[in-house]
């Protein structure tokens, strides 16, 4: 049963299909990232260190910038990933 | 894999996969009447709209081409219009005489009040109901199918299970001659490379970029965040956290194959494949302009759970999410969570969802038919005056 997903080798997040908690390992071929934080059922992990202004890739095309430094490990969502869209093009 | 279906013949060379007579309300007005002769006649659906009166302009246009085109669809056998005046109810009648069935208006000024429009739409609709009865399924090619794509109640497992497994069967019914309609334009934005790629002229990309446009000038103009409303909250709780992420996943159920078109709301699909219509997303307006344009089924994915459904076009509900089945499952029609949960391939998942819109074109009926959780909204264009 695959219970976490990278989409696409440009994604910088994966998606859990389970509730992460902080320890949880998630593996994709030669990479692995230990959970740092709970993220909920269908949420997403960053599989990187993410500095703020930095742009969040799924699906690997952009779905927003990352407005909050976050280590890897994290729960990437509303607290810390913007959209560009409608008006939020900074 | 079946390429038919058992459907109805109608008069202009369509094939409904329903042979309802519906019950169609001209305004907000007169629903009651309409509801009140659904109740009382076994074997009619009913399509009650809110607003009509004081509409101007495009908008009264919108409002009656919108009703028209259900009247119309392929799904229909015969509609009865009724109203509280017989003016705008006629011209509702009128589109769906054109398609070639047969339609009656029972207003209220011309009957004398709602005890008797009562009485004589139920007539009417009575016999109706018996001669569509005695019309049998023939065979009919999945390439006379048109399946429109919807999304609703998305969340994360939306674009990874059940909006591509649902833009698989939008490939293969396309594949098999068929055509598929993507609406929901709002939900496009954040995808246009790739929509602007499988249009099959330069010219038809930039009008899809411009309908995106369009609605994201207008967010900005009204100094609204689109944030809370899409994604809506419950996408948020869902995992989706931009209208971008969102949009990826929402544009999956839309397959892979090229554009041919795009349409306006209640434009003519008038190619074979895939075709864009400029529609509204929200769940119940969606449903009624794909109803509206001809669809004869809606797959309707779904991530954490939504019940609506189309009075005319049976509306077919499928997840991914395990957990939904669980909480949502009664609304729930077809069930691909084996692909979260068993291992299950997005194939063999598009396999069962294929055999599952067959069933429903040869009559097998979706949750939101036997409950009666339809409903219609035609979207609005301006002020009522």
């Amino acid at each position: 049963m695959k219970r976490s997903f990278l989409l696409n080798e440009k994604d910088n997040i994966a998606v859990v299909l389970f509730d992460a908690v902080p320890g949880d390992v998630l593996t994709f071929d030669d990479l692995s990232v230990e959970v740092t934080e709970n993220v909920p059922f269908g949420h997403k992990v960053a599989l990187t260190d993410f500095q703020e202004g930095d742009l969040v890739y799924k699906y690997g095309q952009i779905i927003g910038r990352c407005t909050k430094d976050t280590p890897k490990g994290g729960w990437m969502h509303v607290h810390n990933i913007g959209s560009r869209r409608g008006g939020h093009n900074e | 894999m079946k390429d038919y279906f058992m459907g109805y013949a109608r008069a202009n060379g369509t094939y409904g996969i329903r042979n309802h007579v519906a019950v169609i309300s001209a305004m907000d007005n007169s629903n009651f009447i309409a509801r009140r002769v659904n109740a009382y006649v076994n074997g009619t659906v009913v399509v009650c709209p809110c607003f009509g009166r004081g509409e101007v302009g495009a908008d009264l246009q919108q409002h009656i081409a919108t009703l028209g085109g259900i009247g119309a669809n392929p799904n229909v056998f015969a509609a009865v219009v009724v109203s509280m005046e017989p003016v705008i109810a006629g011209q509702i009648a009128d589109i769906i005489r054109e398609s070639g069935k047969e339609v009656v208006v029972c207003s209220c000024d011309e009957c004398g009040g709602t005890i008797e429009t009562t009485a004589v739409a139920t007539r009417y609709a009575k016999n109706f109901v018996i001669k569509a009865s005695m019309l049998e399924r023939i065979k009919v090619s999945v390439s006379e199918l048109m399946l429109g794509v919807e999304c609703g109640g998305s969340d994360a497992v939306s674009g990874l299970i059940s909006n591509p497994v649902t833009g698989m069967i939008a490939d293969k019914l396309i594949d098999l001659d068929g055509r598929v309609v993507l609406s929901e334009t709002t939900e496009w934005m954040g995808a246009e490379d790739s929509l602007r790629a499988r249009a099959v002229t330069p010219e038809l990309g930039q009008r899809i970029v411009d309908a995106i446009k369009w609605y994201e000038d207008y967010i900005i103009s009204i100094g609204v965040d689109i944030k809370g409303t899409n994604p809506a909250p419950d996408n948020i709780k869902g995992g989706l956290s931009t209208i971008e992420e969102k949009a990826l996943g929402a544009v999956e159920k839309g397959g892979t194959r090229p554009i041919q078109d795009l349409i306006t709301y209640n434009g003519k699909v008038t190619h074979k494949g895939l075709t864009l219509m400029d529609a509204s997303p929200g769940g119940v307006e969606n449903t009624t302009s794909l109803t509206s344009i001809g669809c004869q089924v809606i797959i309707f994915s779904t991530g954490k759970g939504n019940p609506i459904g189309s009075p005319v076009t049976p509306t077919i509900k499928v997840t991914g999410n395990a957990r939904t089945l669980e909480t949502y499952g009664d609304n729930i029609d077809v069930d691909i969570s084996g692909v979260m949960t068993l291992g299950t391939s997005l194939d063999e998942a598009a396999a069962v969802l294929y055999d599952s819109m067959i069933d429903v074109c040869c009559g097998r009926l979706t949750t939101a038919e036997v409950l009666g959780d339809t409903e219609t909204a035609v979207t609005r264009l301006g002020y009522t005056v």
